[in-house]
């Protein structure tokens, strides 16, 4: 659908913003551009309608290359929605809606229903806003009639750059989910450009990371959170995600309170302890906390009979995980070896226990957290 | 003078020199009115074009605030060497004297328009002229609006001056007034033309009002 080839820029300042571009984005998927600040992800975007110029390369659509197309047309034919929104607040709800379709010469009753049909996509009433102005809505509600205005004359392709950043995160959150919704029904290209991983995450068909001017992985979110292609792109999703504030981690899927027993302790004892805790393992640490492994109630019964054995005897090492580990990794090692939990530790010392319902708990809602100290031992 | 007799004075001057009167009103209407629109037809395109070219900007605005510092007797007295007396040096001179606020106030309201409608309209695919005429244009027309209305305001005032190079005006009547020692004539000059110039300002306030675009009034 769209096609970078060896795309460069130098702005007159002698910044390198692009380097060799190269990127095929398909016919209706949902492409989010994402980076640090200077990236070059909002001039690539930009130079998809031609707001910005290449210094070096070709971009086409549909295999015509946009710098043999008239800007002003090919603008008209890709819908455009940026962060400050943008509305024309000397112009009604209705009349900005209808600005490109007017623009096209499209006649007023084919104007009218679309008007109403867009506004009806967003949820909001036909009646009541097509007369509204666009400062008497909230930041939430204009951005959608930014959305649906990009959408009014069926552009085939859509640029959104960094649409709903500037909103509150409960509109943001909607918005996001909107646009799922919405990408759902009317299968266009969209181009998104966004600094926010979460939002990438969540909306993106595929995600391209971009720094200092190229493309350093681009991937489908589940393969970029599995196979990150290098240190940048595992810190890049992972320091984004904890800079958010609300980045899973160990931390906070874990429980504090864990039964724990002492490797020197026999087994009747330990049978003892999981008895009155109610669990079926225990970890074992040494005098100062260190973890040692887990002993599980089934090895405690196999080996229950001969009482000269000890709880050292029977250990199982299981490969603990640090406090900084992020979940999709947590979530790996669930998949992948099946333990029952993932010790978690800071240096040698054991801080804490990851079980699968503490990480659904966890993920459900990190509020809950606070009472993280109530919950039943190990499960 | 005789305080007591004045008023009657006065509407008796009023009465008998209303012809006279009322031509000199015409007259410095007359005058105004070019001179203004004059000013406008310069000023508007001029502060569209230097808000494209920002270094332009400075200055021409700063010769127009030059204009606007020499004092208004002597720009009379300046052009009357070059273009002899009569309409035009007065026409000429009140233009001059009227450039500098519009010039500066649609410079401020074409620049002060903010700038993510602009890059909405031209990602959406506007040409220039649609940004300028639907965008621009309706969202500073207060700003210059308010601009026409200080420049006509100043206009009626210094056009009382425009008998000096021989264009008539209000400022005739005051000027025989002062000639021959008549107070009462003098006012029956001075007193329209600050009616003219108060009633204009109300004019244009309510004009300014009503271009202000009522989506930019809902904010307030």
């Amino acid at each position: 659908m769209i096609t970078f080839e060896h795309v460069s820029k130098k702005f007159a300042d002698g910044t390198e913003a692009l380097k060799d571009l190269n990127l095929h984005i398909e016919q209706g998927e949902l492409l989010t551009l994402i980076g640090p600040s200077g990236c070059g992800k909002t001039t690539t975007m930009k130079m998809i309608n031609r707001l910005i110029e290449p210094s070096g390369g070709q971009i086409s659509i549909d295999g015509k290359p946009i710098s043999d197309q008239d800007p002003v047309e090919l603008r008209r034919s890709i819908g455009y929605v940026i962060q400050q929104i943008g509305l024309l607040p000397h112009m009604t709800i209705a009349e900005n809606i209808a600005l490109i379709p007017k623009l096209k010469k499209w006649d007023k009753s084919k104007i009218d229903k679309r008007v109403d049909e867009m506004l009806n996509l967003v949820g909001l009433e036909p009646s009541v806003f097509r007369s509204r102005y666009p400062l008497e809505l909230s930041g939430g509600q204009q951005q959608r009639v930014g959305v649906i205005r990009a959408l009014a004359a069926e552009p085939p392709i859509i640029l959104m750059d960094e649409p709903f950043s500037a909103l509150d995160p409960i509109s943001r959150e909607q918005l996001q989910d909107e646009l799922v919704k919405l990408q759902k029904e009317i299968q266009k290209t969209i181009v998104f450009v966004t600094h926010d991983m979460d939002e990438a995450m969540k909306i993106a068909d595929r995600i391209a990371i971009m720094k200092d001017g190229e493309i350093l992985q681009l991937d489908t979110p589940d393969r970029l959170l599995r196979h990150p292609k290098n240190e940048f792109v595992r810190n890049f999703i992972g320091d984004e995600r904890m800079a958010k504030g609300q980045a899973p981690t160990a931390v906070d899927l874990m429980i504090q309170k864990v039964a724990t027993v002492k490797e020197s302790r026999g087994l009747a004892e330990a049978f003892r302890l999981m008895k009155s805790e109610r669990v079926d393992s225990l970890v074992v640490t040494g005098p100062e906390q260190e973890y040692k492994g887990v002993v599980t109630l089934d090895q405690v019964q196999k080996h229950y009979e001969s009482d000269t054995k000890r709880i050292a005897d029977v250990i199982e090492m299981i490969e603990p995980i640090q406090r900084n580990t992020l979940y999709p990794e947590i979530a790996k090692r669930f998949a992948e070896k099946q333990p029952i939990s993932i010790p978690v530790v800071e240096g040698d010392k054991l801080t804490g226990l990851v079980t699968r319902s503490s990480m659904m708990r966890g993920l459900a809602g990190l509020e809950q957290l606070g009472y993280k100290e109530e919950e039943p031992l190990n499960e | 003078m005789n305080d007591k007799n004045f008023f009657v004075l006065f509407i008796e001057t009023m009465q008998n020199r209303w012809d006279d009167i009322f031509v000199a009103l015409q007259e410095h209407l007359f005058l105004s009115f070019i001179s203004i629109i004059i000013a406008i037809l310069i000023s508007v395109p001029l502060g569209i074009f230097i808000s494209r070219r920002k270094k332009l900007a400075e200055p021409f605005i700063a010769v127009a605030a030059i204009f606007q510092t020499v004092p208004s007797l002597a720009l009379f007295g300046f052009l009357i060497p070059f273009l002899g007396i009569g309409n035009i040096t007065a026409i000429i001179a009140l233009t001059v004297y009227a450039l500098l606020p519009i010039l500066r106030n649609t410079y401020t309201g074409i620049t002060s328009v903010d700038q993510s409608s602009i890059e909405a309209g031209r990602g959406m695919g506007m040409t220039n002229m649609q940004i300028l005429m639907k965008i621009e244009v309706p969202l500073s027309l207060p700003v210059i609006m308010a601009g026409v209305r200080t420049a006509t305001v100043l206009t009626i005032g210094v056009a009382t001056l425009a008998t000096f190079v021989g264009a008539g005006g209000l400022g005739d009547i005051i000027y025989r007034g002062l000639t021959s020692n008549k107070d009462e004539l003098v006012l029956a000059g001075a007193l329209p033309a600050t009616i003219l110039a108060l009633g204009f300002d109300l004019i244009l306030k309510l004009l300014e009002n009503a271009a202000t675009p009522k989506g930019v009034k809902a904010k307030k």
